[in-house]
Formats: C-alpha cells, structure tokens, sequence
C-alpha cells in the first residue's frame, strides 16, 4: 500500500454517511440539462453521505424493494429539474410525501443547453439540499437563513451582513510578506473599527482570513468585501505588481512580485485603512 | 476568541465548507476568527491529508465532509 504524502480533497470520494438521518433521493433525471443536472447532484449527495440516491423508475411501478427503502428512510428528498415536477408527482402517486422538493430551475440554472454538466450547477443544487431549500416554505421560516449558495464567503448577498476576506501567500499574518502583512493589520483594524458602529445598526461584520498556496501569489495581498474585489468598489483604483523581497523568500523565486494598487496617482504597495473603510461602507451602500 | 481554520483546496465543496461556517459563527454571534487555508504546504505541516477539514482552537472537528450548519454550530459551543 502506498502512504499518502499530499493531502486529497474528498470531491467526489466516499465519506462516511452524516448524522443519524436516513435520506432517500429521487431525480426526474428528465432528458435536459436540468434533469441531468438533477441526477448528478443526487449522485454528489450520495457520495457526499446526505442520502441515498434510488430508482425513481422503480418508484413509478412501486416496486417491493423501493417501497421498503422508502419505509425505511427518515427524509424523502425529490429533485426535479423543471417546475413540471415528474419526481414529485411520481412520489405522490405512490403516496410518498417528499419532505424537500428541489426544482433545479427554481436555482437559476437554465433548463435547456444541451446535456453537458457544469460542475457548480451541481454544486448549487447539492448545496440547496444540505440547506433544507426544498422544505416548505412555513418550515424554512423557522429555519437561519444566510448563504447565497454559490459556495463563497460573500455573506448570502445580503446588506445585513459583511464578510471582509484578505487574501495572502504565507502560513499566517506574521509570516506573510511584509507588504501583506502590513494589509493584514490594517484589515483587522478596520474591521475591529467599523464592526462596533455597523453591529449598532444591524450588520454583522466577519473577517476571513484565507491563506494561498505558494504558486498563487498574483491574489496575494488582496482584499474581498462581501466577495467584491476592493479595486471594484474604489473608483479609479488600478491593480499592479511590484518586486516583493520577502516573496522572494517565501516562494523561493527570484524576482518574485507582489499585487500593489495605485490610486489618485500614489501607489501603495500595503493597503492604507481609509481605503479599506472606503470599500467596506460601499460594499454595502452606504457611500 | 474561537480561531475557526478551514483546510481546502478551494473547490466547490470546500467552498460550502467555508459558508457553513461562516453562517453558523454569524447566528450564534460568537468572536471567532474564520482562517481558510487552501496552501498545501500548510495542511502537510499540521497534518491534515483530507479536505475539506475543520480546526476549531487547534483541535481537528471535522475532515474529509461538510458538515451542515448546525452541526458546526454544536462544534462552536463545545457540544460535539
């Protein structure tokens, strides 16, 4: 047997089932992308552990197995593709009442478009159902909302919310560069800052820290509001690299540059606070 | 603080990872600092060989799925 030296990503690998919920899945696995797509996200969910895809053939002549797997499941997950709801109206014809109904077109995914599937289109439905986004409505009432489902760290898009990710090369804020490092404190300053006055009137404020792999650092020393890049909400500000000393060190390439921004003719090389301030208030429209 | 690190490669599933956790510390209104670590070199060094993995203070809570919010929620509050 060969020892593992990498760490492996289990996208797609087997994991052990989650929690004591029994789930059983049926796709409409319709002839269109929405129904493949449907399909291929009940198969992610099995693999993922949240449930076990079945036949929803099987379901529409009852069959003995599919009745007793229906018997024996806690939760009914249905995903169908379009609103027509063949899955659905399969299962209530064989008097089973799903407990989540994903349409996969309710996501903003196009029906049609040929047969070809997009990874985060599955990702996005895969995530609907880990979100109980196919509960009735009455019942996601109760439930916290947040997220906006496309896998980033943006806060659910909503204004009530604001997630600041500062992007860097480097295990952590004191072995960085120095240039990131000094955008790291400032980062943290102003989020510590403008957190005591935005949590007065209902925004809640996250600082995200995410560190990149050596042969990422052109997003090094970077900054996201609410996953908007800074040099998207600071009018007039323009992204550059310039040599970095100590990314020299950190990646072992010679000649190693580092982001910088220019702005109102000043090029800065660690982000100044007021800019940070700046992006932060009209990544929520408040300037 | 709660220090909240997320080991990922950055794909898709890493991805909602990362989200989970971020709605869970936003609903229990918890101070926590969220750390998403996507360099390789990182993880071999704390010994993480399964993404996406959750540290909750140093401590390994979770590896190789993602766990749903309120399942990172019990985590945060020391119940699991």
């Amino acid at each position: 047997m060969t020892e593992q030296t990498i760490p492996r990503c289990t996208c797609g690998g087997g994991v052990e089932p989650e929690g004591d919920t029994k789930r059983i899945i049926f796709a409409c696995a319709g002839a269109s992308k929405a129904g493949q797509i449907s399909n291929g996200a009940a198969v992610q969910l099995t693999k993922e552990g949240y449930g076990n895809i079945a036949c929803t053939a099987s379901l529409a002549v009852s069959t003995p197995s599919i009745k007793k797997k229906v018997e024996a499941a806690d939760e009914v997950i249905v995903i169908d593709g379009c609103p027509v709801g063949c899955a659905r109206q399969i299962a209530e014809r064989a008097g089973v009442a799903p407990d989540q109904e994903i349409v996969v077109t309710d996501l903003g995914i196009e029906k049609g478009g040929g047969l070809d599937l997009c990874e985060e289109d599955v990702e996005r439905v895969v995530s609907a159902a880990w979100e109980g986004k196919g509960r009735a409505e009455e019942e996601n009432e109760h439930r916290p909302s947040g997220g906006c489902g496309c896998g980033c760290a943006c806060g659910g898009g909503s204004t009530d919310a604001l997630v600041v990710e500062w992007r860097h090369i480097g295990r952590d804020i004191e072995n960085t560069c120095e240039r990131c490092g000094e955008t790291g404190k400032a980062v943290r300053d102003v989020v510590d800052q403008i957190r005591a006055v935005l949590e007065d009137v209902g925004i809640t404020v996250r600082f995200v820290e995410n560190v990149l792999p050596s042969d990422a650092i052109a997003e090094s020393n970077s900054i996201l509001f609410n996953g908007v890049r800074l040099e998207s909400l600071v009018e007039g500000m323009e992204v550059t690299s310039t040599p970095c000393t100590s990314c020299a060190c950190i990646t072992g390439q010679d000649g190693a540059e580092c982001r910088a921004v220019e702005y109102n003719g000043e090029r800065y090389e660690s982000i100044p606070p007021d800019l940070i301030a700046r992006a932060a208030l009209r990544a929520l429209g408040l300037e | 603080m709660v220090l909240v690190e997320v080991f990922g490669t950055g794909c898709a599933k890493c991805g909602r990872m990362i989200k989970n956790v971020e709605i869970a510390v936003r609903e229990l209104k918890i101070d926590a600092e969220i750390r998403k670590i996507e360099s390789l070199d990182a993880m071999i060094e704390r010994g993480v060989m399964l993404t996406p993995a959750l540290y909750v203070d140093g401590e390994p809570k979770v590896v190789g799925h993602v766990p749903c919010v309120e399942d990172i929620k019990q985590i945060l509050l020391g119940e699991k």
